[in-house]
């Protein structure tokens, strides 16, 4: 039916590297639309509006509450809102769309389109958040006494926030497709805000904790009450970021396990 | 090319496909069956989107779902499931790119075979502008733009017109005149008999016969026929056609109607006028069954349970059915 070209399938690397790099391109080309620029644009100026207002007040404030600040707005929340958004949805908006069944006959096509999702909604997050942050700091920078210090601390951060929760959430959409931003929710606030906010062991093992110890870090905050000290911890920059990497490593290959695993059917008749 | 052994898959407690023991040689099949029969659960074991429950299921000798037999296969699901707004060529060409193709191949690969379906002006506009068969021809293109040895459409005709149909039949046999494999699934006789002879015909989540349509209807010629009248006397004429033994059963429907089976049809058509002036009734319809394809499934189906039919036919139905022949 159509030209006898040789099957290429050069090797295994290559062929998959081209294939996720494939379902990128296909994915970022498909996601300029207008609703999802509307919600780009809202992520990006939701941190905006509330610095703004601190800026309307007039007060200086020092760089500790400022870096605080812009970490709970932008790789904590934006960020967040964003991933909810494009990343936690990845495996059901093709179910919804019943365009799953053509991608899964493909050799490697469920893995290479969970990573290209998964790249592509990290992607589009990470753009709203240094957006976000650059502007932040721009109309914040009359009060702030270390902006660039600020800037480039919580850059750092929404870069790993990104990749980080991305492979979480791309995980759970994963394991649940169904009702995943609800599930991703709901996991966020047990585990990423309740129990990463307890002075336990526990807390290590979410991504907030190491994202706000790198931030005392890069920020060079400093903690001057006893108290504030159980909810940091003493390890240097890269061990959290070796523990950062591990963690979205484990949950890439769990995810990418799952998902070329698992049955995903869409069922017009049983 | 296709083995299954005791493939049974069972969605909860719903069963979608039961007990399919079954080998295919390379070549062209349909698969008939009424809605629900588990076509569509049949084509997704086979495809790898589905693993079933017990048994079972290779496809080339391996794993359905091995990316060296997903190589081998193209497929094209019942529903239309694309993306609205991006073009037949662009989607081609992804999905290429995904099948392991350089882009540059992809996109040479996805022209011709859009190129061949009849696509090639409409191929750059957005999908979500297509026509129902255009879809259908853009759903086809992307099954076979690999070249696959195998592919699998499932109920590839709804919803086309008949220029659609005739057009997407046309592809099909070519494709099977070019030697390469093809299982086709249709819940319609003609439209399966226009491209293949040999059925593969599947009920209640069983595959209850396999061959040609000459085969499957040999297996009926023991069945009794149905036939279900109106008349003015239907006690009467039952009364009457089981003393001539012309019936092998009555059962009266309310006062007027009449549901007969027998094994002679044609002599109870023939017989029918007589006794209307003898026993001056009169008869306002007459209806038979056994002309459609769903009286065909639930002769076989009952066929298969060893309901009321004779030995003959059952034992003929085992050697048909490449299955255990037998309710588990």
């Amino acid at each position: 039916m159509t030209n006898p070209i040789a099957n290429p399938v050069p090797s295994l690397s290559r062929q998959l590297g081209g294939a996720m790099f494939a379902a990128l391109r296909f994915e970022a080309r498909r996601s300029f639309t207008a609703p999802r620029l509307g919600a780009w644009c809202l992520l990006v100026l939701f941190p905006m509006t509330i610095v703004g207002m601190f800026r309307l007040n007039g007060d200086a404030q020092s760089t500790a509450i400022w870096s605080v600040l812009l970490f709970i707005l932008i790789p904590e929340a934006a960020n967040l809102l964003g991933l909810l958004l494009w990343v936690a949805p990845h495996i059901q908006s093709e179910l919804d769309g019943k365009t799953w069944p053509y991608l899964s006959v493909r050799p490697y096509g469920r893995q290479t389109v969970y990573f290209g999702k998964l790249l592509n909604g990290v992607l589009w997050t990470i753009a709203a958040g240094l957006v976000s942050l650059t502007l932040c700091v721009f109309i914040a920078s009359p009060l702030m006494a270390e902006p660039l210090r600020i800037w480039w601390a919580n850059a750092r951060l929404v870069v790993l926030s990104g990749f980080g929760y991305g492979t979480l959430y791309a995980l759970l959409g994963v394991i649940i497709p169904k009702r995943a931003i609800l599930i991703a929710v709901a996991y966020t606030l047990i585990f990423e805000v309740l129990v990463g906010m307890l002075p336990a062991v526990a807390s290590e093992a979410t991504y907030q904790f190491h994202l706000r110890c790198l931030l005392q870090i890069w920020a060079g905050l400093k903690l001057e009450q006893e108290q504030l000290r159980l909810f940091f911890s003493e390890a240097s920059a890269w061990q959290h970021l070796a523990v950062c990497a591990a963690m979205a490593l484990v949950f890439l290959g769990l995810g990418s396990r799952i998902v070329g695993l698992r049955e995903y059917s869409i069922q017009d008749e049983a | 090319m296709i083995e299954l052994r005791n493939v049974t898959k069972l969605y909860g407690t719903v069963i979608g496909v039961n007990d399919i023991d079954l080998t295919l040689a390379p070549g062209a099949y349909g698969l008939l069956g009424p809605n629900g029969a588990g076509k569509t659960t049949f084509l997704n074991l086979l495809t790898g989107q589905l693993f079933p429950s017990l048994g079972e299921v290779r496809v080339f000798g391996g794993r359905p779902n091995h990316p060296q037999i997903l190589e081998k296969v193209g497929f094209c699901p019942g529903f239309e499931g694309m993306y609205a707004n991006v073009s037949a060529y662009e989607w081609v060409t992804y999905l290429l790119e995904l099948q392991g193709y350089a882009r540059s191949q992809a996109k040479e690969r996805a022209r011709d075979a859009l190129t061949l379906v009849g696509l090639s002006d409409a191929m750059h506009r957005p999908i979500g502008g297509y026509s129902r068969g255009m879809r259908q021809r853009a759903k086809f293109a992307q099954a076979t733009a690999h070249d696959p040895e195998l592919l699998i459409l499932d109920e590839p005709f709804n919803g086309l017109d008949p220029i659609g149909r005739h057009d997407i039949t046309m592809m099909l046999r070519d494709w099977i005149r070019r030697g390469r494999s093809l299982i086709l699934s249709s819940h319609i006789l003609h439209e399966v008999e226009a491209i293949t002879t040999s059925f593969l015909l599947i009920y209640g989540g069983r595959l209850l016969a396999s061959g040609s349509a000459e085969e499957v209807y040999s297996l009926l010629t023991d069945v009794p026929s149905e036939i279900t009248l109106h008349c003015s006397h239907g006690a009467l004429l039952a009364q009457r056609l089981i003393h001539e033994e012309l019936v092998e059963g009555v059962t009266l429907i309310g006062d007027l109607g009449l549901k007969l089976a027998t094994r002679r049809p044609l002599r109870v058509y023939q017989r029918l006028p007589q006794l209307c002036q003898e026993l001056e009734i009169s008869i306002e319809e007459v209806h038979s069954t056994d002309d459609s394809l769903h009286a065909v499934f639930s002769t076989l189906l009952r066929l298969r349970r060893g309901d009321r039919f004779s030995h003959a036919a059952s034992s003929r139905m085992t050697k048909a059915v490449s299955g255990s022949g037998e309710d588990r």
